[in-house]
């Protein structure tokens, strides 16, 4: 019966560690939780901000994460995660490029809010995670309270970014607020998954071996 | 454990799987609840006063390096010239503008702006046949003073500049300033070797250098009246605003507040300049609004207390559980400059700066000891404690938030004073030293030099909040100056609290 048990808990940890990402996310963006004692930033329809990184291709984005706090806003309130190219990133917002990527964002509480994605940079290089906000219908403001310095956290970011009112982003390492993006490497390839299957089967047939299967089916 | 069928064992795992998952996202929804209530927002306004800048005296960072296209057009400077259109229309408009893109992303239902929206400060007389103001009885045979066209261009722009706010859903309510109301003999364009001609006399009714005129009151109603006018003809208050205005009152000169002893010796006529009016914002939340002329004409400095007894009272009468008021003076002076041992605050000062409304003062001497009072601004402060109402102001060029008591111990609450007068007019609180080399002071507030404005937000639990946001004189992003920011401006209770405000110390 032990074996039994070993043997169904190698298989789940087996498929585990196949799910990309589900257990071996690793921040290629991580400011840390804000400690600045700087007045907050605001995130609304008028000010956007954005922190850079960088990025392999073959990675796998799978967690946008911005540290916020209420302001004048309220829980559900809504803004969106944007991945920009570094390149054009600061032109007028009518000749900035499209994002790459973007996903809904919902400030659920104080600190990190989180959102889920799976997007894979095509190329290496830097990008820049935006925090923008379509309408004060989405928001009225959120607060990004500031870092302590612009160099903070596991994964410091390249660069800050905040909009001017003609929405044109303006570096500044002056303001640097709270960023989180997480990667998955990429998937195993087929000769890795040839070597674990091969390796299932052999489990597989030392269980069969000490009557596994008549376990089951008496 | 190991006599059990396959399938019961498989039954446990499931069932301790499933209750493992309940209590990971119980952990999780009890941290949710704990770390934020959801109290949503059902009415809001911004305020905040003080746009127009000085032609002669602009903050220096506001000044630009070379204004020439050919050269280094546009780059900050502390030396430099003011922008031209800043120059012929006296606003700041890159921060007045910079706030107005930030209200609108807040989206208040209404702003109010506590005057000093022009610079002013001049006597626009018009002819006799044109005492109404309104454009289409003009003709061209009558002539204006040089000052009708100096103030009514600056009184367009800035009309111009709010405008798009209706267009978002935020209604703008004007409060007089002494930069409307009063004319200064000596203010730009004139000066005291070339002084205005129609305030630089005694004969003339100037008897302190800025004193407030009908006439300028007429301006005042000529150029803002239509917003006032709204609150009941309602072309497009409620479309804007999402609610309508009731019971409101001051239109007119017969409900408008007149002269008596607390109201001052007001000359001149206050409709549209006083006023007030109720919002119901939700079932059981009455809000009532109320813009008072803190420079009337006849009685410089005051605010109509005798009229606001009565207009609370009539408020309270009805079930008004908030009340805001909203003026240009302070009624307690700012003293920005105390982190260096300066006294701003009348009646002793040692430092040039705008007094309040407790700049009105009175000495008496008895046997070479001389007190000084303040009894209109303390008979006012004392009705706001009574009604537990709160006060918003400018005239000071910076933000300020403060509780002050009672002066004369009557009321035991302590209501707030909001100063807001960061609009965009020179900072009170100077750079040190001559410009070009000249440096930050040392603030007695890290936001003194701060652009900002107000958010009062009024939440379905009955609850006022108030978040302050704003940007230094380096023009950098927006934020929240949470040092000033009051969670419960006016409480939930403040009905009940107002019920009971009879109840003394």
């Amino acid at each position: 019966m032990k074996k039994v048990r070993l043997i169904g808990s190698a298989a789940v940890l087996t498929a585990v560690a196949l799910v990309p990402g589900a257990a071996s996310a690793a921040f290629i963006l991580d400011t840390g939780a804000p400690t600045g004692s700087g007045a907050p930033i605001i995130l609304s329809s008028s000010q956007f901000i954005a922190g850079e990184f960088a990025a392999t291709a073959g990675d796998t984005i799978v967690d946008l994460s911005a540290y916020l706090t209420q302001g004048v806003g309220e829980p559900g309130d809504t803004f969106t995660f944007d991945i920009y190219a570094n390149s054009g990133f600061t032109s007028r917002e009518s000749n900035r490029p499209a994002a790459l990527y973007s996903a809904t964002g919902t400030f659920t509480a104080n600190g990190w809010n989180s959102t889920a994605v799976n997007w894979m940079p095509q190329a290496t290089g830097d990008y820049w995670l935006a925090l923008q906000v379509g309408a004060p219908t989405d928001t009225r403001g959120l607060d990004a309270p500031l870092e302590a310095s612009a160099v903070t956290g596991t994964a410091p970011a390249l660069g800050f970014a905040y909009t001017s009112t003609s929405g044109q982003y303006i570096l500044s390492s002056s303001y640097p607020v709270g960023l989180e993006v997480s990667d998955a490497p990429p998937v195993p390839m087929p000769a890795s998954i040839l070597l674990l299957l091969s390796g299932l089967g052999a489990v597989y047939g030392f269980a069969r071996r000490r009557g596994f299967r008549a376990h089951f089916t008496s | 454990m190991q006599n059990q069928e396959p399938g019961r064992l498989a039954t446990r795992h499931f069932k301790a799987s499933v209750t493992a998952i309940a209590i990971v996202s119980a952990i999780g929804l009890g941290d949710f609840a704990g770390a934020q209530a959801n109290d949503p927002v059902i009415f809001s306004f911004a305020t905040l006063g003080d746009s127009r800048t000085d032609p002669n005296k602009p903050d220096a960072t506001t000044l630009l390096a070379n204004p020439s296209p050919t050269t280094e057009g546009g780059m900050p400077s502390l030396s430099g010239t003011i922008l031209p259109q800043d120059n012929m229309w006296v606003q700041n408009t890159l921060a007045y503008g910079t706030i107005l893109a930030g209200i609108q992303s807040q989206s208040p239902n209404l702003l109010f702006f506590n005057g000093d929206m022009i610079f002013g400060y001049g006597r626009p007389i018009l002819p006799t046949a044109w005492a109404n103001g309104i454009p289409n009885s003009w003709n061209t045979a009558q002539t204006v003073t040089p000052d009708v066209i100096f103030e009514y261009i600056q009184y367009a722009y800035w009309r111009g500049m709010v405008a798009n706010l209706f267009l978002t859903g935020t209604y703008v309510i004007p409060v007089p300033g002494n930069h409307e109301t009063q004319c200064s003999y000596s203010a730009a364009p004139y000066s005291t070797s070339n002084p205005n001609p129609n305030c630089n006399t005694a004969a003339q009714g100037n008897l302190t250098g800025k004193t407030a005129y009908a006439d300028n009151e007429n301006a005042f109603r000529a150029n803002m009246g239509d917003l006032v006018q709204d609150l009941v003809t309602n072309l497009r208050f409620s479309n804007v605003s999402g609610y309508y205005a009731q019971n409101v009152t001051g239109l007119t000169q017969a409900s408008a507040p007149a002269a008596s002893a607390l109201n001052g010796p007001i000359t001149g006529n206050q409709a549209e300049l006083s006023y007030s009016f109720d919002i119901q914002a939700q079932s059981g939340t009455l809000l009532h609004f109320v813009v008072i002329n803190t420079d009337p004409s006849g009685a410089d400095t005051t605010a109509p207390t005798d009229w606001l007894a009565t207009d609370f009272a009539n408020a309270h009468a009805r079930g008004v559980g908030n009340i805001f008021v909203f003026g240009h003076k302070a009624a307690f002076t700012y003293n920005y400059a105390a982190v260096t041992g300066g006294k701003v605050t009348p009646p002793l000062t040692n430092s040039p700066g705008p007094g309040g409304l407790d700049a009105n003062y009175t000495t008496t001497t008895v046997n070479g000891v001389t007190t000084y009072g303040e009894p209109y601004r303390n008979a006012f402060w004392s009705l706001i404690a009574e009604y537990n109402a709160t006060y918003f102001s400018g005239h000071e060029h910076t933000v300020n938030v403060s509780q002050n008591p009672d002066p004369t111990g009557t009321y035991a609450s302590t209501p707030y004073q909001v100063i807001v007068g960061s609009g965009g007019s020179p900072f009170d609180d100077k750079l040190s030293g001559t410009c070009p080399n000249c440096t930050e002071p040392k603030l007695t507030n890290p936001f003194d030099r701060y652009y900002a404005w107000a958010l009062v937000q009024v939440h379905q639990s009955g609850n006022v909040s108030m978040t302050i946001h704003g940007f230094s004189d380096q023009f950098g992003p927006t934020t929240d100056l949470s040092l000033y920011d009051v969670p419960t401006l006016q409480p939930a209770a403040a009905a009940a609290t107002l019920a009971k405000k009879k109840a003394k110390k």
